[in-house]
């Protein structure tokens, strides 16, 4: 089969590595994985010939139009115009071409959803937008899925999306950490669920070691954005940062995540509020149990033993979470164990080869299907 | 029956003209035509961004259509909503054709572009227009979406004008044409009288449409211009083009090169003979008449000693008058945007 997705064709943007694991898999599988949008040099091939195309998948986020970050400040960036840069006149092409049963919306940052709003974070800025947003999705596809084991409305099917690729697991060895903490994102919207991991971690700080901040936003609001979405998404107190004595250190590139995440005894596993809320799935939740650390999860225990096993709820920062890190730094080697049952269990239940078939079975069926995730 | 015109449209170029009176017309004659885009109360259009499914949508496709400022996901509601067949391209500037080169004028800048651009008009729509009696491509018929309004007329009278000749209109691939008009000028300068330039480019700057991919669009000769003592005015909106040509006693009708080839007419065709001012056609005898009417003829800028057929202009300006006014009639006959409606009923009716 030949899948074509529709998405930014930038490294850093949240779901491109994900995209690299299904054009690996599809490559060993004897299908064939390429992004619908003009040829240029990406991991994925990019291709605008709709010809053979079995289906388009829509991988849907936040921002459609306009991918922020990736260039130094100050540089033009490329416009990329039309939903995902892929141009306004590629999508009437796309359209006509692909029947409507063969294109597949997957809505990564829970837009398709009524307005909701949970501790400051928001899918959608108003009504008016949320309504637009859905409706868009509509226009596309009645094939619309998220990454969720539970999603709100009744036309939603339920797709991870986002998988596990135990090619990347690095042997857990902590005799040599650099690092005891190492938190490996941007902000945006993340602050609340960092400063629940940090008031922990407060308690107990002297025995941690040396903490880092790997990522965009952490030290200042930028000023490019506008406000009020400026305050609510980039929120952050650098003064207790800084009181912390946890070092911010600029993004690095995709490829180097999990080496990053690996230089640490353990890394907190956070999302959005609203990722919590629709319990989302997000690349990260998958990269970091492939780290040569101890991911300590920030979310509900029920959320972390369906995706993780049930043994991974022993890693859930709950109410005793500073004495949870201290026992981490303690015996890393208790929890490794922990570690290696997660990454069993991951590769078994949440493999790319697994994803994609689940695809498949997406992009045959006549509706909705329900997965056995 | 409610027409949703789909073009990104500026006021001062473009199809600006047309797209204001077929709102205005449609309303009299029982229709509705609106400008997809956000209200924007400031904007001579009737702009609305609701789609309903009997609407009949018509794409104008000019060279904005491929401008990155496009309303980014408009293309998908109107897809989604209004079928195939209530829906025609009117592809403006024959670019639904293979890639041309007409003495440095283009349609596209390469092959590919062209089988893109109809790969996107044949995604839209079966039935694909251009205003031309001659496509090239045997699946494209005429239309033609620019028209004559005879409200715009303005009585001829050319005593005590500022100007013997005014063009109104934007560079654009349209240096040669220009020239030509200059050229004929040129040996009878000091009888004509002051001479105006209204538009955008011609006093070479570079970036008012857009990229090109050949310098030709923008190409100017300044020095010649003001050896000739050429008065090279800003552009003015639509509302004020036919006025802004009725300060001259005669005003050329240029168009560029690949539009002379195609036979393609512009909003231009129609509004200079309805202002106060002589039109002086720079086109073949053959295509001129083919629109205006037989009279017409005699005011084509012939090959040979054309400066004679400015001299006589300026020395009988009343008998010229005479002839747009038998142009005025049959124009008013044959291209009212009122014909125009009932045309555009009648295809989506079909």
């Amino acid at each position: 089969m030949r899948l074509m997705f529709v998405y930014w064709r930038t490294g850093d943007a949240g779901s491109a590595q994900t995209l690299y694991g299904y054009a690996k898999a599809a490559e060993a599988m004897g299908h064939e994985v390429m992004l619908y949008a003009p040829e240029e040099p990406f991991p994925v091939k990019c291709s605008l010939n709709l010809e053979s195309a079995d289906a388009v998948i829509f991988v849907l986020e936040w921002n459609m139009y306009l991918h922020p970050g990736e260039l130094p400040k100050n540089t033009v960036r490329p416009a990329r115009p039309g939903l995902m840069g892929i141009g306004h006149l590629n999508l009437v092409r796309l359209m006509n071409r692909v029947p409507r049963e063969r294109r597949i919306v997957i809505d990564d940052d829970g837009m398709y959803n009524p307005i909701t709003s949970v501790e400051g974070d928001f899918n959608h800025t108003s009504e008016e937008a949320c309504r637009l947003r859905m409706e868009t999705y509509e226009s596309l596809s009645d094939k619309i899925y998220q990454p969720t084991l539970h999603p709100v409305l009744p036309n939603v099917g339920s797709f991870l999306f986002h998988a596990y690729n135990p090619a990347l697991e690095v042997p857990l060895d902590f005799s040599a950490k650099e690092l005891g903490m190492i938190y490996v994102g941007s902000n945006w919207f993340r602050w609340r669920p960092m400063m629940r991991v940090l008031r922990a971690l407060e308690q107990v700080r002297s025995c941690v070691g040396r903490v880092c901040i790997v990522g965009r936003d952490w030290d200042r609001v930028p000023d490019w954005v506008e406000s009020p979405l400026r305050e609510q998404a980039y929120y952050t107190d650098p003064a207790y940062l800084h009181g912390l004595d946890i070092d911010l250190l600029p993004p690095i590139p995709a490829q180097h995540v999990i080496a990053t995440m690996s230089r640490a005894v353990f890394n907190p596993v956070v999302v959005r509020p609203i990722f919590h809320h629709f319990e989302l799935i997000n690349p990260r939740m998958f990269e970091t149990p492939a780290a040569n650390t101890i991911p300590l999860f920030g979310l509900n225990p029920r959320y972390v033993g369906e995706i993780f096993g049930d043994r991974a709820r022993e890693l859930v920062l709950d109410e005793h979470a500073a004495d949870k890190i201290a026992d981490v730094m303690s015996r890393p080697e208790y929890y490794a164990d922990i570690v290696r049952g997660i990454r069993r269990h991951l590769a078994e239940t949440q493999s790319y080869q697994k994803r994609l078939q689940e695809l498949i079975q997406i992009i045959e069926s006549k509706g909705l299907v329900a997965l056995c995730t | 029956m409610r027409f949703v015109f789909v073009n990104w449209a500026h006021e001062t170029h473009g199809s600006a003209q047309d797209l204001h009176n077929y709102s205005r017309v449609a309303r009299t004659l029982g229709h509705d035509v609106v400008l997809y885009g956000p209200a924007n109360p400031a904007s001579a259009f009737n702009y609305s961004m609701e789609i309903r499914d009997d609407d009949a949508l018509v794409f104008i496709f000019e060279f904005t259509t491929n401008l990155e400022q496009s309303e980014r996901l408009s293309f998908l509601r109107m897809l989604s909503r209004v079928p195939r067949h209530r829906r025609i391209v009117i592809d403006c500037d024959g670019k639904y054709n293979d890639a041309l080169n007409v003495v440095g004028d283009v349609n596209h800048p390469d092959a590919a572009s062209s089988r893109r651009w109809i790969d996107v008009c044949d995604s839209l729509a079966d039935r694909i227009y251009q205003p031309t009696y001659r496509p090239l491509r045997s699946n494209v018929r005429p239309f033609f979406f620019h028209a004559y309004n005879p409200t715009w007329e303005v009585p001829i009278e050319c005593r005590d004008k500022r100007f013997g000749m005014v063009y109104v209109g934007n560079n654009w691939f349209r240096w040669r044409a220009l020239r030509r008009v200059l050229e004929a000028v040129e040996p009878i300068r000091p009888e004509v009288g002051r001479i105006g330039l209204v538009g955008h480019g011609w006093d070479g700057e570079q970036s008012w449409g857009g990229p090109m991919a050949t310098g030709d669009a923008y190409y100017t000769d300044l020095p010649y211009l003001r050896k000739m003592g050429v008065d090279i005015l800003p552009p003015v909106r639509f509302d004020r083009v036919v006025p802004c040509m009725g300060e001259g006693v005669f005003s050329p009708v240029i168009y560029r090169p690949l539009f002379d080839h195609l036979r393609l007419v512009t909003c231009r065709t129609f509004e200079t003979p309805a202002a106060n001012t002589i039109p002086l056609f720079a086109q073949e005898v053959s295509f001129v008449t083919e629109i205006y009417g037989p009279d017409a003829a005699e005011l084509v800028l012939p090959e040979r000693d054309p400066q004679d057929k400015v001299l006589d202009v300026l020395a009988r300006p009343d008998y010229f008058g005479g002839i747009v006014s038998r142009i005025r009639r049959h124009l008013a006959a044959t291209y009212s945007y009122e014909a125009r409606i009932h045309e555009l009923v009648d295809l989506m009716r079909n």
